[in-house]
């Protein structure tokens, strides 16, 4: 066991990394600003100089490069710790975030929202978060129906809900206007923070902090569900009562974290298992070092996506292209034996 | 300590077990014996909770288990399965903390003392050096100490094994005896034991343990009490169509008694 | 048992009700079946060259016609024979005006959804003409299926001013109006010599600066395209057209910080969502336009006013250089320009309100 010093300089490391990775962000950007202009504009904003600095320096800084910064860490850690969580709950190394059809719901709901509302982003969230707890939970009646072996049972109602949700999208990409909502839908599936505003951080902040939180909280719980159901109860644990919180958890984060952001794939499969490879397996360090690699390699892959290219590569796309390959080389490591 | 009354359980219309009493009493090694699919396992998750009797009631230290909550049971039943997936690579010592898990909150984590206890757990059945080793480097016996030494951590009156030595070599599998006789005779602990090999019940009625045996064959209990008086040739004969010899042999420490298989027909 | 049963009746209903949804699809675009012509006669056929240089004959008289594409829809409404479309593309039947000045477009078929052709759909209203345009024919599968029904198509395709209207010519030819077309080309071309000369009183390194918004905030206009094409028509600098861009599907996007570094004087957008988003966003608060209150409206009347498809062009240029440049073409009336233009070219008479509508760019095209 670690020492209470070694504990503290490594919750210290987990905290500030994400921190530092957003502060570096303020850096990074088309817009030409110098290391001197930004600070000013900290220091301004901090009350610390008084200047007239230009509207367009302080909104680059303030406006632009710091919620989406944010909202990156937020959507990096909830996709990370989500994931790490499911593959916990159905003892598979293999899974990720969207196992039980969240995104996929959530894909459907953005996608309805888009033709029905013009795009309105506040019913993009709104569909997109409703939709992605509904498949979840559709999974979940799916996957309790039966008695017997339940994670099998989610599993499956998990492909279910996936490939209805799949179609749906399929027809309504099909239905939608190609010249108007097409374009959209495909951005918004390809997952991007390029809108992030303060309105949308406080919107979708809520949820995944509280799914966040709670998978922090319960996350010794996690080590136990993964020795399988029967053991589980065997030592103690409300199966049912346990499983449904962890997965109201990781699905409000997950949830939240699609609507914002749209499908960005990959991070709640690969960062969970770079925090596998760093401190193993055990859920009590796993979970919070999920968190604080997820938030930092998301907002490291943004600030990727918004200066590879004059316009913005969305997100999935690099998540996808940067995330495959490593995965390829851990499994590679590791034999495929696990960590 | 564990009364089964009248218990029948039914998956749907497939009945596995039906009307079986059973009194299992502290400080006793009772073995669960009979062939393949006599329903020694689905008896076991019904006293474990996992499980709902279809009929019947199994009464745990007075009360009905049916009305136990999942704390409650694994405050008083431990439980080592027969084969243990390895999903995770964790500690032995991660494996044996989570024994502790029924004395801990939702929301918690085990504290100091229940590592000082998981700690004892792995001394007691000597496999503390082994504590900052991935699990899933451990043999087969190496894995099922590090399960009894989880059970330990769970401080319960009774032990439940699920023929907890179908997948270990021979020393181990006498290792894993010795452990399970020593836990009995030093801490007076109670062992629910589901078996396949009746020299099993044997070796712990020679290393003068109190141990009962009930034959299960057909859904029923056939025939219970010590294994001298279970374990005969004519019953062996009925429940599994063999020819067998049981042996018994004068040594320093008394009778020493084994069952010899001989030939199917 | 009971549980089952009910997951069971809710597996059929959601089976029926996509099923439902499907049938619903079909019957509001197959309703009034129209047999076709019969007694099909020797027909006299005349040749057209279309924007490929393909050479098409088509019948000299063509009585139904199928757009497959909005600028074709439009362009045939403009030489006045919208009554005749018999299919359209889906975006025309959500012009409140198009449809207001020819209602038989709401009743005319969609065979075109999302990109392909259902060919069955199309030959069931049993068109005389169809029109398609460039990224259709790119297709071959398309070309195949439609090659395959016999039907005469032509293919219209254009990113400059000049083969805009050229595409006006063809389809002009092709459906028996070269003379409204000649008459709209020169309508055309007067509008731009007009703006050209009050805008060249404008030495260069005085022209403005523009950002132009395409449906959304940061969806802009790529060099390629007829927007590039009337922006210098109009006498303005547009930011976005030699920057390099992100295309996502058919449309070029740029980053938010990418036209905080263009700084534009004007913004213009064709999209009142998008205008309010721009104007509401603290994010693009320091833009010169913004800052400046210049973020404009582009007006909205049959069709969005210089989108790709628009054969409102020429107003859009007059719209864009007399808002950008306020000084010069101060004789211009737009309201009367607008009047004249919808009673010369669609027959239609508009009242005060709908000219001011059109401007505003409001209220005109239904929301799908």
């Amino acid at each position: 066991m670690l020492t209470t010093m070694k504990k503290k300089i490594f919750l210290a490391i987990l905290i500030l990394t994400p921190l530092l990775t957003i502060f570096i962000s303020l850096f990074i950007g088309r817009y030409p600003l110098t290391v001197g202009e930004v600070l000013t504009v900290l220091g301004y904003k901090f009350g610390f100089v008084e200047a007239d600095l230009p509207l367009n320096n302080i909104n680059v800084v303030w406006n632009i490069r710091l919620p989406r910064a944010i909202l990156g860490a937020i959507v990096g850690g909830s996709l990370a710790v989500s994931g790490a969580s499911y593959q916990g709950l159905f003892r598979n190394p293999l899974v990720s975030s969207d196992i039980l059809g969240v995104c996929a719901g959530a894909g459907f709901g953005a996608s309805l929202a888009i033709i029905l509302f013009q795009s309105q982003p506040f019913f993009v969230y709104l569909f997109a978060f409703g939709f992605g707890i509904g498949a979840v939970v559709l999974s979940y009646l799916i996957g309790f129906h039966y008695h017997t072996t339940p994670t099998i049972m989610l599993v499956l109602g998990g492909v279910i809900v996936k490939a209805i949700f799949s179609s749906l999208i399929s027809l309504l990409k099909y239905i939608a206007d190609p010249y108007e909502h097409l374009p959209s839908i495909v951005f918004w599936l390809m997952g991007s923070l390029a809108t992030a505003r303060y309105e949308d951080l406080l919107l979708a902040a809520l949820p995944m902090t509280i799914g966040m939180i709670g998978l922090i909280a319960m996350r010794w719980r996690l080590n136990i569900l993964s020795m399988g159901d029967k053991e589980a109860q065997a030592l103690g644990i409300n199966i049912f009562f346990t499983k449904s919180l962890a997965i109201f958890f990781a699905t409000l984060s997950t949830a939240a974290a699609v609507c914002v952001s749209g499908v960005i794939g990959w991070v709640g499969l690969v960062i969970p298992h770079i925090g596998r490879m760093l401190v193993g397996n055990n859920n009590i360090v796993l979970i919070p070092v999920s968190i604080s690699i997820g938030a930092s390699y998301l907002v490291l892959v943004d600030n990727l996506a918004r200066t590879l290219t004059g316009s913005e590569i969305p997100l999935g796309i690099l998540t996808s292209l940067i995330g495959a390959p490593f995965f390829i080389y851990l499994l590679k490591k590791t034999k495929g034996r696990g960590w | 300590m564990i009364e089964i009354q009248n218990a029948s359980f039914a998956y749907g219309k497939e009945q596995v077990f039906n009307n079986i009493n059973l009194e299992i009493k502290k400080g006793e090694i009772f073995c669960l014996f009979g062939p393949n699919g006599c329903g020694k396992s689905t008896l076991i998750q019904c006293m474990l909770g996992i499980l709902k009797l279809t009929k019947g009631m199994i009464m745990l230290e007075g009360k009905n288990v049916a009305q136990l909550r999942p704390f409650e049971i694994a405050r008083k039943l431990s439980y080592i399965p027969q084969s243990h997936e390895k999903p995770f690579p964790f500690k032995v010592m991660d494996i044996v903390l989570m024994g502790r898990a029924s004395y801990t909150g939702i929301f918690s984590l085990p504290d100091a003392e229940d590592e000082a206890i998981a700690l004892d757990a792995l001394e007691q059945v000597g496999m503390h050096r082994f504590k900052d080793k991935p699990y899933t480097q451990l043999s087969g016996g190496e894995t099922q100490l590090v399960l009894v030494a989880r059970a330990l951590a769970q401080k319960t009156p009774v032990l439940v094994m699920d023929e907890p030595t179908s997948h270990l070599d021979f020393r181990n599998e006498l290792r894993f005896l010795e452990t399970v006789a020593q836990l009995v005779k030093t801490a007076g602990l109670t062992v629910v034991m589901a078996t396949h090999f009746p020299n099993h019940a044997f070796y712990f009625e020679n290393n003068q343990v109190r141990t009962k045996i009930a034959l299960m064959n057909n859904k029923k209990i056939v025939a219970q009490g010590f294994p001298r008086e279970v374990l005969t040739e004519i019953h062996m004969s009925n429940t599994f169509n063999i020819t067998s010899k049981v042996v018994s042999y004068q040594w320093e420490k008394g009778h020493l008694r084994y069952i010899v298989p001989l030939k199917t027909y | 048992m009971y549980k089952k049963k009910i997951i069971a009746f809710l597996a059929i209903l959601l089976v029926f009700l996509i099923l439902g949804c499907g049938l619903a699809g079909c019957s509001s675009g197959c309703t009034d079946q129209t047999p076709s012509a019969s007694l099909e006669t020797e027909q006299a056929m005349i040749t057209v060259v279309d924007s490929f240089g393909r050479k098409v004959s088509v019948p000299k008289e063509v009585t139904r016609i199928a757009a497959l594409y909005s600028f074709a829809g439009y362009t045939v409404s403009l030489l006045g024979r919208g009554s005749d479309l018999i299919a359209v593309p889906g975006g025309l039947q959500r012009d409140l005006l198009l449809m207001e000045i020819f209602p038989e477009i709401a009743d005319a078929a969609v065979p075109r959804v999302s990109g392909k052709i259902n060919i069955e759909e199309l030959m069931r209203v049993s068109p005389d003409l169809v029109i398609i345009r460039g990224d259709t024919a790119a297709d071959k599968k398309e070309l195949e299926k439609l090659g395959n029904s016999g039907i005469p198509y032509i293919i219209v395709e254009y990113s400059t001013i000049e083969e805009q209207q050229e595409a006006v010519s063809i389809i002009g030819k092709a459906i028996g109006r070269t003379a409204e077309a000649e008459k709209y080309n020169a309508y055309y071309n007067k509008i731009l010599q007009m703006v050209d000369e009050a805008v060249s009183a404008i030495p260069p390194e005085e022209r403005t600066r523009v950002y132009h918004s395409e449906n959304q905030p940061t969806r802009t206009i790529h060099r390629d395209s007829i927007a590039a094409d009337w922006s210098k028509a109009a006498g303005i600098i547009n930011v976005s057209i030699n920057a390099e861009l992100e295309l996502i599907g058919n449309d070029y996007y740029c980053s938010l910080e990418q036209v905080l570094m263009w700084d534009p004087e004007v913004i213009i957008a064709n999209e009142n969502s998008a205008l309010a988003y721009i104007k509401g966003n603290p994010q693009w608060s320091g833009i010169k336009a913004v800052q400046n209150n210049r973020v404009y409206q582009l007006p909205l009347g049959i069709s969005r006013w210089g989108h790709p498809g628009s054969v409102e062009i020429p107003l859009a240029v007059l719209w864009t250089a007399k808002t950008v440049y306020p000084e010069i073409l101060t004789t211009v009336n737009m309201a009367e320009e607008v009047d004249n233009f919808y009673r010369t070219f669609f027959n239609f008479e508009l009242s005060d309100e709908q000219i001011e509508k059109i401007l505003k760019g409001e209220g005109l095209r239904e929301p799908k």
